[in-house]
């Protein structure tokens, strides 16, 4: 390490040292074609480097050009760019045509751009005005439905937990299927880090959504495969906002408003409850006896039964919280430096109760130009964030929980008129008063690079980054908690992790003329991520007044420790272009992992693609209807490594019994452990009609993983549980549909977009392994996560009885649930995916109503075995069960007999199991700028005002809260992430929010 | 140009440079892991040995489902379960479910902890040679006693005077190789050779360790304990001289009754050694099963902040005891909020569901659990000597006196048969006695109305799901 720190700095000196020469100076004027006036902030590039400037407030610019043959590039957001030979002009005026289509956009490709038109893989992609205003934490959430092929779900409604993201289905069993996150060049810290006694977090919500400029998620392998090693699962590429020569812009932005749940359950009221346990009583045949009535069994269950309490649990988990958010950038610059500066405010309170987040974070994105060889900047994030957790969806002191509570249990004990501590589980009011858990973190992500061109067209860029993420965790359990009790239970723990990369590639652009294009590009990157967490947790507080360890006279939990992986990656690209038709591109890229064995550490990763501009060809020249039309296919391998570190030793660790010091076998050798790795191809087409006011792209791909890092079982006799080798197939294949219309122009204009991705996952070999996690699977010729249950077949309706099927045939029912085979009874994962944006314009008003689908997917509800299951204790039910219980002979219901104490129909079965379906009105914005004769009379360059209404409307024929549920349990292994799909228990919805907002451009 | 040839050279040297220097940053070794070669020492297996010792005292075993497994499966009616946690009320209700977590964990810790102390025998060669008795004796020690708790919950139960070919539980002696290993495809061996191998283990380590250790850690195995472990698995067995053999060893290393607590209740909730701790299972604020959804005394007490008072010791219980005995008495208004104030065996809970009878037994999470006590050796030794005729180490009257007495009964002046079941039922009540002690009585179990036969599978836990999916060649009990 210290060798490549003195390295760097030799190199960089060196960089800087050198000379360069002037050339000579070109100015002229950018336009619109549209109505002649002016276009600030364009840039203008030399080809093939990072040499540019952008126009002033009117549109002037000048550059200093080195020859003749010189190109340079126009460009500006909305239009379309244009390239013009240097020649021996000194003026060039340009007037830029919007752009109906996105085809020219830059797209960042890893280790590079590119121009969309002149893409051959598949690349979805998000900017910053669709996801501006967003009010969700992460950006995850704001690109939902937005890109074909992704699929994005919130495990539950809490802030600040992991979101799924699964670009063109799961791609492992056993290792990791989150994606890539790389920002602004650099792969960032993504993985949960907080306590191994809740549900994930996601770390991904200290960046700063409205500091990002664009989102590219690149999904085949041609794309990715530059990232080769860690790109099975696709890499999310973000670049945040940069400045540009000008008078300096200043925005602010702010909002404010309020959430509350997407939707409530229902559950029985006092009446309805005694109606329904007198019933439930009576059905199980009186258990205290003959002479006994109900009221005897609510005496011994519930103490505080007749004080005549009709509590709403429901309403006592859930809330409406506030939220509000500001944020402040500048950014501008000269032709040599640029900035952008960005401070950001965002505070939110939950939907549950004692779930709150809030984070400011600041931005300075500098870059300079030294010489018209040598330019460097940097990038500089630094977040602080808080979260207020409440407790795991699995523990009695979760909010949501309390809904397990009879409305017959009063809230406030009535003999103290304190909190009721008598309720028949946990009052989740008392964990809400006296337990806290804060998560602060305080992150810091930097990079620095240069950019020097050592030749025309041939450019060395050296980057170098950091991410520190330091994360605090103080957790108080009060004296009167379940948890905390009898003395209170403090904890402290602290995690740093620090990631340090670099990246060092060169790259070569060469032009001759119309006839050959080509772009080369070959380098190396290191990564080494290094993680310490120190943790205690102590009892015995003198009251609850004190929290913090201190005050504790009794350590129960210690413990620190380290861990850490590196990648060493060398990588090549060749992008050529062929008469302005015919691409081909060609990568490779070797990485080691520190997670294999010597022998078997480094794996290579090569892609290809090809694509062919049909517009370009003569025959197509003039054909009106066809304004652009691209075919695309590419083939690659990508690798997946995302295991636990260390996984291929032997491995012993320490044991404590009672102070006395052991040590115990852990892990099993498996010194051929090697590489997971994803062949995938894609074949596509990219189209555009009528002027391109119709663009859109198909998508058809297959993608095998081989070789799968498997977590085999091994036999519990051998000692161990499991070992990790490469055993089993996996297979996604699928389509993507991408349609974006220009439906009216003028004064009123309407534009749409709509995608919708089709995936099917398959299990396709596992060499005879049954990997189970509870009630999902992952076995061979099926979906992974499969739920593998009884199967529920309905009511007997002559007695009431729950019946399942025996066996997978579904022919024989028994009433006795553990005589029921168990068998594939449902596929948590989507049948399809998508989304459908609209965006209205008329005068100043500006309309977005963004809806996005589900389809296909089921979900176990397994709380509904106590939220439905007739009474078999004293958990309040459901009024959809109070509506459609069994009563007698000849019925024929959805849920059986209520009978207490006796458990009909209880358990886990595929009666828990339901239809994830679902379309939501994701996102509705309603805004009016003001014109600019009015903002401008009190100096404003900009205004706009707006509505936002997030997940105003869900349709869903599920039952529960939300069916965007998914509880991966606490401190999951990537393992039990990918296999726990499709579970609610006690998860909190989506909240639905409204916000008011204000835009300015001082 | 020169300049610029050279920088164009250098960016090229750097990159090369880079390549070369950052394989070594692949080398990464673990923090808080060592590699196995580097535990093939003296100290190595000595601690691999503790480590062992670790396994046992988890939820999954003694600490835990050695108790409540016993109890639940057994309970007709002595307790109620207010549970709803599934596996739980599935055992309650004798329903059980061969993916049920409980039942998975105790195979997978015994057959770790086996591994462990089969690693150690392997390597005994290694062991400094002044220590390599104890050294055996106690890995020997933790592999009988594991099988003997794996083969009375997976098998069925052990016939005396038969041959007993039903199937037991896999039988490795051997640690784990690399893979394919001998100890991964096995079958199951039947109960008569898994009790071959308990009692050849335990006889081994009884003969190589010292009556105690000296200073030494109280949890641990001594000469005196193996010959505890041994009335048991003799007792199960039938051989009942030697079963009455081995607790008379027991009794008279601890002094006679001299050494039973005072009360009965004194025996439970300890943080230190009492004197009639046979065995038993050392826990402390930094190692124990835990407080929440674990340790024993999550599911039987009910106390505040502690215990969620799943387990409610119902009048059909409190019935069986005579006037009189201090064992049946339940103590109403626990002043305080901890266990150490109650002095009675039961207790009315004060806890999140109070107001339900619980027993004093498992009132405290990190207080030592009881494994053998004295008194069971009395009980043992008077069955032992009322099944086989005889009065070895003294007469069942006077051993089943003993325990009288202490619970502040009148000495029986005749004994029965019934005596000494009921006696042993009522003192060693939710210690995870009942259900084997029920199945080497012949008696029948109540599922609401349905007998069960002390031999039926449902009495018998299943083998887990997950070994049975991995392992072709292990049978499933019947009726799952």
């Amino acid at each position: 390490m210290r060798k490549i720190v003195i390295l760097s700095f030799i190199s960089f000196f060196m960089l800087t040292a050198v000379a360069w020469t002037q050339g000579r100076n070109v100015t002229g004027r950018v336009a619109s074609a549209e109505d002649g006036l002016g276009i600030p902030g364009a840039s203008v590039v030399l080809k093939g480097t990072s040499v540019g400037t952008v126009t002033d407030f009117d549109g002037m610019y000048s550059i200093s050009v080195p020859s003749a043959e010189s190109v340079l590039v126009y460009s500006f957001v909305g239009m379309e760019s244009q390239e013009i030979v240097a020649g021996s002009q000194s003026v060039i005026n340009v007037s830029l045509q919007p752009a109906l289509l996105d085809l020219d956009e830059v797209v960042v490709v890893g280790y590079g751009t590119r121009l969309k038109s002149e893409l051959t893989g598949s690349i979805a992609m998000v900017r910053a005005e669709d996801i501006a205003n967003t009010t969700q934490p992460s950006f995850e959430s704001a690109i939902q439905g937005r890109t074909a092929g992704v699929y994005v779900q919130g495990g539950s409604g809490k802030i600040g937990q992991a979101i799924k993201v699964r670009v063109r289905g799961s791609a492992s069993v056993s290792a990791s299927n989150q994606p890539l996150y790389v920002v602004d060049g650099f792969p960032i810290i993504a993985e949960d880090l907080g306590t191994a006694g809740n549900e994930p977090i996601n770390p991904m919500a200290d960046l700063n959504p409205a500091d990002i400029e664009s989102i590219q998620v690149l999904k085949d392998a041609s794309a990715a495969a530059i990232y080769g090693s860690r790109a099975a699962n696709g890499v999310v590429l973000i670049t945040t906002k940069r400045g540009q020569e000008g008078a300096t812009q200043i925005n602010f932005s702010t909002q404010v408003g309020f959430s509350e749940p997407a939707n409530r359950v229902g559950f029985l009221n006092r009446e309805q409850y005694l109606d329904l346990f007198e019933i439930a009583y009576e059905n199980a045949g009186k258990p205290f006896g003959e002479e006994s009535t109900y009221e005897d069994a609510l005496d011994w269950g519930l103490e505080n039964w007749r004080e005549g309490s009709d509590t709403n649990w429901e309403d006592q988990a859930l809330k409406r919280g506030n939220l509000q958010q500001y944020d402040l950038s500048a950014s501008g610059g000269t032709a040599n430096t640029r900035f952008y500066t960005a401070l950001s405010y965002v505070d939110q309170e939950g939907i549950l109760l004692g779930n709150e987040y809030d984070r400011i974070s600041g931005r300075l994105n500098l870059d300079q130009t030294v010489t018209d060889r040598l330019a460097f900047g940097m990038n500089l994030n630094f977040v602080r964030s808080e979260t207020n957790r409440v407790a795991n969806d699995n523990a009695f002191s979760t909010p949501l929980q309390m809904i397990a509570l009879p409305p017959l249990d009063p809230t406030h004990d009535p003999e103290t008129g304190e909190l009721n501590r008598w309720t028949v589980y946990e009052n989740g009011l008392v964990p809400a008063e006296y337990n806290n858990f804060d998560q602060e973190v305080y992150r810091s992500i930097g990079n620095v690079f240069a950019n020097y061109s050592i030749l025309p067209g041939l450019q060395f860029r050296s980057e170098w980054g950091v991410d520190v993420y330091n994360q605090r965790e103080v957790g108080y359990q009060g004296r009167l908690t379940n948890d905390g009790g009898p003395t209170g239970v403090g904890s402290d723990r602290t995690v740093t992790m620090r990631s340090v990369s670099t990246n060092n590639y060169l790259t070569y652009d060469q032009n001759f003329g119309n006839i050959f294009d080509m772009n080369l590009t070959g380098g190396m990157s290191f990564q080494d991520a290094k993680q310490d967490v120190a943790s205690i947790t102590s009892r015995n507080f003198p009251n609850d007044q004190f929290r913090r360890l201190a005050s504790a006279s009794e350590i129960s939990f210690a413990s620190s420790t380290g861990t850490r992986y590196s990648y060493v990656s060398y990588f090549t690209r060749a992008n050529l272009k062929f008469y302005d038709r015919y691409l081909l591109s060609l990568s490779g890229r070797v990485d080691g992992s520190s997670r294999f064995s010597e022998d078997s550490r480094y794996g290579f990763f090569p892609a290809a693609s090809a694509a062919w501009i049909l517009t370009n060809e003569d025959f197509l020249d003039n054909v009106g209807l066809i304004s652009f039309l691209k075919l695309r296919a590419s083939w690659g391998v990508v690798g997946n490594s995302e295991i636990g570190n260390f996984q291929y030793q032997a491995l012993y660790q320490a044991s404590n019994y009672a102070g006395l010091s052991g040590m115990i076998p852990t892990t099993v050798l498996s010194p051929d452990l090697r590489w997971e790795t994803t062949y995938q191809s894609d074949i596509g087409i990219d189209f555009g009609f009528l002027d391109n006011r119709i663009t859109g792209e198909i998508d058809y791909y297959v993608k095998n993983t081989e070789d799968l890092l498997l977590s085999v079982n091994l036999p519990g006799t051998s000692g161990f549980n499991n070992v990790t080798k490469n055993v089993g197939n996996l297979r996604n294949r699928g389509w993507e549909f991408v349609l974006n219309t220009v439906n009216l122009t003028g004064d009123f204009q309407w534009n749409s977009s709509f995608n919708i991705a089709f995936n099917e996952n398959e299990v396709t070999n596992l060499d005879d392994q049954i990997i189970q996690d509870g009630v999902n699977r992952a076995m061979e010729g099926q979906p992974l996560g499969v739920f593998y249950t009884r199967v529920y077949a309905g009511v007997d309706p002559e007695n009431g009885d729950a019946l399942f099927y025996t066996d997978d045939t579904r022919t024989e029912t028994t009433n006795r649930l553990s005589a029921a085979e168990n068998q594939v009874a449902g596929n948590p994962n989507p049948d399809f995916i998508g989304g459908f944006t609209n965006i209205f314009r008329y005068k100043g008003f500006d309309l977005n109503v963004m809806f996005q689908f589900v389809y296909g997917n089921e979900v176990i509800n397994s709380g509904r075995q106590w939220q439905a299951d007739g009474l078999s204790w004293f958990d309040n039910q459901t009024l959809d069960f109070y509506e459609n219980f069994w009563k007698e002979p000849g019925d024929n219901t959805k849920y059986p007999q209520p009978r207490w104490l006796d458990g009909n129909g209880y358990g886990v079965s595929s009666m828990l199991i339901f239809d994830g379906s679902y379309v939501r009105l994701k996102d509705a914005t309603l805004g009016y700028t003001l014109p600019a004769n009015i903002s401008s009379t009190v100096n404003l360059n900009s205004a706009r005002i707006f509505v936002k209404g997030l997940n105003l409307l869900t349709w869903t024929e599920y039952p529960g809260w939300d069916p965007e549920a998914n509880f991966v349990g606490t401190g999951p292994s990537n393992q039990q992430q990918n296999l726990r799909q499709g579970r609610d228990f006690y998860t909190a919805p989506q909240p639905r929010s409204i916000t008011f907002g204000v835009t300015l451009g001082l | 140009m020169k300049k610029r040839n050279i920088f164009k050279l250098l960016s090229i040297i750097t990159l090369a440079v880079f390549a070369g220097s950052c394989d070594k940053l692949l080398d990464v070794e673990p923090e808080q892991s060592i590699f196995s070669e580097d535990a093939l020492t003296h100290e190595g297996m000595v601690n691999t040995l503790y480590g062992a010792y670790a396994r046992l005292g988890g939820p999954e075993l003694y600490a835990g489902t050695s108790i409540y497994h016993s109890d639940l499966l057994a309970n007709d009616g002595d307790a109620n379960w207010a549970g709803t946690f599934i596996g739980y009320r599935q055992m309650n209700w004798k329903e059980l479910d061969p993916n049920d977590g409980t039942i998975t964990a105790k195979w997978l810790a015994s057959y770790r902890a086996i591994n462990s102390v089969n690693t150690v025998l392997k390597n005994l060669n290694l062991v400094n040679e002044g220590d390599r008795g104890w050294v055996e004796g106690e890995a020997k020690f933790i592999r009988g006693i594991l099988l003997f708790e794996l083969v009375r919950f997976y098998g069925l139960p052990y016939e005396p005077g038969q041959t007993n070919s039903q199937p037991g539980v896999p039988l490795i002696l051997e640690p784990f190789a690399d893979l394919p290993s001998p100890s991964a495809n096995v079958s199951r061996a039947t109960v008569e050779a898994v009790y071959t191998q308990v009692v050849s283990d335990l006889v081994d380590a009884r003969d190589m360790l010292s009556p105690a250790i000296a200073g030494g850690n109280q949890g641990r195995a001594t000469s005196t304990v193996a010959s505890a472990f041994l009335s048991r698995v003799y007792l199960a067995m039938g051989m009942n001289a030697e079963a009455a053999n081995q607790a008379t060893i027991v009794i008279d290393q601890f002094g006679g009754e001299d050494a039973l607590n005072d009360t009965p209740r004194a025996a439970f909730n300890n943080d230190n050694y009492t004197s009639e701790d046979v065995f038993m299972i050392v826990q402390n604020a930094t190692s124990n099963a835990g407080q929440a959804n674990a340790g024993i005394g999550t599911f039987m007490a009910s106390l505040p902040g502690y215990g969620r008072g799943d387990f409610r010791i119902t009048d059909a219980h409190i019935a069986r005891y005579e006037e009189g005995d201090l064992r049946a008495r339940t103590q109403v208004g626990v002043p305080g909020t901890s266990i150490t104030v109650v002095r009675e065996m039961h207790y009315i809970g004060v806890g999140t569901r109070r107001g339900f009878r619980m027993t004093s037994k498992w009132g405290k999470y990190d207080a030592n659990i009881n494994v053998i006590r004295l008194a069971e050796m009395f009980l043992t030794r008077a069955e032992a000597n009322f099944e086989n005729g005889s009065d070895i180490g003294d007469e069942p009257l006077d051993d089943i006196n003993v325990i009288r007495n202490r619970a502040g009964l009148d000495e029986l002046e005749v004994l029965t048969r019934e005596d000494i079941h009921r006696e042993r039922r009522l003192e060693l009540a939710w210690e995870g006695h009942r259900l084997h002690d029920a199945k080497r009585w012949k008696e029948t179990i109540y599922d609401g109305d349905t007998p069960l036969e002390y031999d039926s599978p449902r009495l018998v836990l299943p083998i887990p799901q997950r070994e049975i999916d991995v392992n072709d060649n292990l049978e499933q009990n019947p009726g799952y």
